[in-house]
């Protein structure tokens, strides 16, 4: 008898129909035959989908079998095909009747006992549900994602006996609200990491505030343990809290990685990947035979930390370029290509100098002025061109910290940023750009004017600094966001300064 | 049949082959007692010289494949230098008595710099305006009492001792740590063409040669072996100028030492040199006192006695940072915000109006110091 239950390939972050058709009573040898590109995962579904039904009280099927993933030229990944093989082994053995009619998706893995585990991709699962009208059951870890999606019902089992039941009609399962998800907790409530621990450093505060409520990139640069990566780890707590949509982008991409598995740390807030140095080009822009997403994709929607930037290699900077630009990044594979968002901000940190020790009072610096610009000198190029704003960390010590007194919590500096980002969003709602950093020149033009007066101080200060042509436009751009976070129609003159003030890496200094 | 070499010819040739050092060249002369017998020395004759090895004594039978005399001399007139050596009476006295005297010294420039008592200025590399500004003006002083002034035509410090002595219309001599052909570093090329005119540019190295780490402690002996005095202006802990500290120690120069900011890691270095004995300096007539020449008629004043420089229409704000950048140290946003009280974004772009005036720098460290000192 054939039975026919629809589930789900996930390709990048994008969800298509499956259907999982299961043969039985066949003539010949006893034998169980899986089709359709599936890989070892899948292969080994066999042995957990036995165990299951017997531990549930069911009979594995006694003839041969044939069970077909179709399309079959998509490759088939994991054990998410579990629950629809053993449901369709039930069905077409006759063991179970379906009652429940509206059509339905089903993913899962099943344990040999026969509980549900999450899987990879429930959202862009639920995505795909809603798309075709169905409702959709999932492991109940993974339907907490999956709910969050508007208008489709999303039936969280525990076990494949629920799910059993539920079809039968003799127990029913209430559908997940949006309300009811992890996801729906707002981070900031109990969030452990927060801005008012972080004590001193006021202008690389300064220089954050600006960065995020523009959108603009941000280098860091200090000796070791002036606190750039602590600094670093708490801007997603200050970007304005995501939208849904956004937030269903960050969570669509991170489950098709498998971050989602993990139970800990289910919260609604932005992503914080800091990849080591050593990363490969795959693994910072995604890809690989099953295209997955890379750290830029996972950076989606939040912030991209890249400590030690002159330690990447060259290679991996120069590839940040496009998705920079872009927002997104094209992976290409034998099967073409897949885009995938990966709008994220950039902060970047690096030391003052090779030894690190420039500038630390209880240091020294041995370095030579040709070491430490020929340092400085790695990052130029394509990349620092992407990053709109630089600042210096001091070195504190430990008792300077102690004797300060607790900081601004991120909330404040967010509601702040969220007043500057509502500014922007009026003033640009009819261009591609949402943010300042992403104004082109036409909006630079109009958006940016500068009186005469201070046209004149900016030309002055380029050719005093010997500031680069291509900082012109950043510091414009800065210039603005720093006058609408005062609030200002115009910029004005102070807001130029500080402006370029944050232009450290490509102007000259006294050594 | 080539000609036979001179006698000068012979010390420009050994003095360009590998292995033959100073102190190597003094055991030869004591075997052989002239250069040109050096050169005509056969091999085993060589070997038994000690700490001649065969790979040495090779060097000197050959030194035609790694050399061309005609060339270096014809170098020598192109470029209008001399190579003197220490029989030539217009050699540097007090250098010819150093226990690694150079073979010879390539010169370029106004020889008649020797003829003046040279004191060194040196430093490090990386300075403060604060440096810069003493370095300067103890040149200036120094130059205009009848010294050489004498220093590495490094950036920083060295820079600023030759600017000093030069725009006082004395006389400079720098020592290069490559041939006298080679800048460096290239952004002192200005420097070098000033030198060149009105002062005296020395190296011990053939042209062409270019620097590397051997030769700036080779270079530094020779800066204090020239001089009288070394005077350290600016120098971290680890500083090379703490190194020609040190020769100048062993060759019995008198050390001076420029006292700074004790919070300053640059003069730390200076610091340490006092403590171990060197004499602090604070002014040219200090200088003058301690070498008994007498006290002469001089306008030069030290930062620490000088007026700042007057400060000409500053608004509030930059009075309020320009203050508190006035004790000369090297301070960053964080703590002028706190100095000032004045929120971080006031401070910042107030300090960029001021570097506009021209009343403060920005450091590589992220630190901004005052122009105080003219
Ligand atoms: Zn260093």
């Amino acid at each position: 008898m054939l039975a026919k239950l629809s589930s789900a390939v996930l390709q990048g972050i994008e969800a298509s129909l499956v259907d999982v058709e299961v043969n039985t009573g066949e003539i010949g040898e006893l034998r169980f035959i899986l089709v359709g590109l599936p890989d070892a995962a899948v292969r080994e579904s066999q042995d957990r989908v036995f165990s299951a039904l017997s531990n549930v009280g069911f009979r594995a099927p006694a003839t041969r079998t044939t069970i077909n993933l179709a399309p079959g030229h998509l490759k088939k990944e994991g054990p998410m095909y579990d629950l629809p093989i053993a449901l369709g082994i039930l069905k077409a053995t006759g063991q179970i009747a379906f009652r429940y009619e509206r059509p339905l998706l089903f993913a899962g893995e099943l344990g040999l006992s026969g509980e549900l585990r999450p899987i990879k991709g429930g959202l862009s699962i639920a995505l795909l549900a809603k798309k075709y009208n169905m409702g959709v059951v999932l492991p109940a870890d993974s339907a907490h994602e999956a709910a969050l999606v508007n208008d489709v019902n999303v039936f969280p089992a525990r076990t494949l006996d629920e799910v059993v039941r539920f079809l039968e009609c003799r127990n029913d399962i209430v559908p997940l609200n949006a309300s009811e998800s992890f996801y729906s907790k707002h981070v900031m409530a109990d969030y452990p990491i927060d801005f008012a621990e972080v004590k001193g450093q006021a202008a690389v505060k300064r220089a954050v505030e600006i960065a995020v409520a523009g959108g603009h990139n941000l280098l860091l640069i200090g000796p070791p343990g002036s606190g750039k990566s602590m600094i670093a780890k708490r801007i997603p707590g200050i970007m304005p809290k995501p939208h849904i949509d956004e937030f269903l982008e960050i969570l669509s991409i991170q489950s098709a990685a498998g971050i989602t598995l993990n139970a800990a740390d289910r919260a609604l807030k932005r992503p914080f990947r800091a990849p080591h140095h050593t990363i490969s080009d795959v693994g910072l822009l995604g890809g690989g035979t099953i295209p997955a997403p890379g750290e830029i994709s996972l950076a989606h929607n939040g912030v991209l930390f890249l400590d030690e930037l002159p330690e990447f290699k060259r290679s991996a900077l120069e590839v940040l370029r496009q998705p920079l630009e872009d927002g997104t990044v094209a992976i290409s594979r034998s099967a073409g290509k897949v885009t995938l968002p990966s709008a994220f901000m950039l902060v970047a940190a690096m030391n003052p100098c090779p030894c690190g020790h420039l500038g630390d009072a209880k240091r020294e610096c041995r370095c030579t002025v040709p070491q430490i610009q020929r340092y400085r000198a790695k990052i130029s190029g394509p990349l620092l061109d992407r990053i709109d704003i630089h600042v210096e960390a001091p070195s504190i010590s430990v008792s300077e910290i102690q004797k300060k007194e607790n900081a601004e919590p991120s909330t404040t500096i967010r509601d702040r940023i969220g007043r500057c980002r509502d500014l922007q969003a009026q003033r640009l709602a009819h261009s591609k750009a949402k943010c300042n950093a992403r104004m082109e020149n036409a909006e630079i033009q109009q958006h940016c004017a500068l009186s005469p007066e201070n046209s004149q101080l900016m030309s002055q200060a380029m050719e005093e600094l010997d500031l680069s042509a291509r900082a012109y436009t950043k510091i414009l751009k800065v210039a603005r966001t720093i006058a609408d976070l005062a609030n200002s129609t115009d910029i004005a003159a102070n807001h130029l300064l500080e402006a370029i003030q944050y232009r450290s890496l490509d102007r000259q200094l006294f050594y | 049949m080539q000609e036979p070499l001179t006698s000068r010819e012979a010390v420009l040739v050994l003095n360009a082959v590998s292995g033959v050092g100073p102190v190597l060249y003094r055991r030869l002369m004591e075997t052989f007692g002239s250069p040109e017998r050096i050169l005509e020395a056969d091999e085993y004759a060589l070997t038994r010289v000690e700490g001649v090895g065969p790979k040495t004594a090779q060097a000197i039978r050959d030194w035609a494949t790694t050399f061309s005399l005609s060339k270096e001399k014809r170098l020598l007139l192109d470029w209008g230098a001399v190579f003197l050596t220490p029989d030539d009476a217009a050699f540097p006295p007090l250098l010819r008595k150093i226990y690694d005297c150079p073979l010879g010294l390539y010169m370029l420039g106004d020889v008649m710099c020797l003829k003046k008592p040279c004191v060194s200025i040196v430093g490090s590399r990386r300075s403060t305006l604060y440096g810069i500004s003493v370095a300067k003006k103890l040149a200036a002083g120094l130059a205009r009492a009848g010294f050489c002034v004498v220093s590495g035509m490094a950036r920083g410090i060295d820079a600023a001792a030759h600017e000093g002595a030069l725009e006082a219309g004395g006389s400079t001599l720098a020592v290069l740590g490559s041939g006298i052909d080679i800048v460096y570093p290239p952004e002192n090329k200005e420097l070098y063409d000033a030198i060149r005119q009105k002062g005296l540019i020395v190296s011990e190295f053939p042209f062409g040669r270019t620097v590397n780490r051997q030769t700036f402690p080779m270079r530094n002996r020779i800066i204090s072996g020239l001089s009288e005095a070394v005077i350290v202006v600016e120098s971290a802990i680890h500083g090379g100028s703490m190194i020609t500290a040190n020769t100048a120690g062993e060759q019995g120069r008198t050390l001076m030492a420029i006292p700074g900011r004790i919070d300053q890691v640059s003069s730390q270095g200076c610091h340490q040199l006092i403590r171990d004995g060197a004499i602090l300096v604070t002014s040219v007539e200090d200088v003058l006192e301690e070498l008994a020449y007498g006290a002469q008629q001089l306008e030069m004043q030290l930062p620490s006695a000088s007026k700042p420089r007057p400060v000409m229409s500053l608004s509030p704000l930059e009075q309020k940072i320009y203050q508190a950048l006035a004790d000369g140290a090297c301070v960053g946003l964080d703590a002028l915000a706190e100095r000032t009280g004045m929120p971080i974004s006031d401070v910042a772009s107030t300090l960029l109006l001021l570097e506009l005036k021209k009343q403060v720098v920005k450091r590589a460290d992220g630190t901004f110091e005052a122009r105080v000192f003219a």
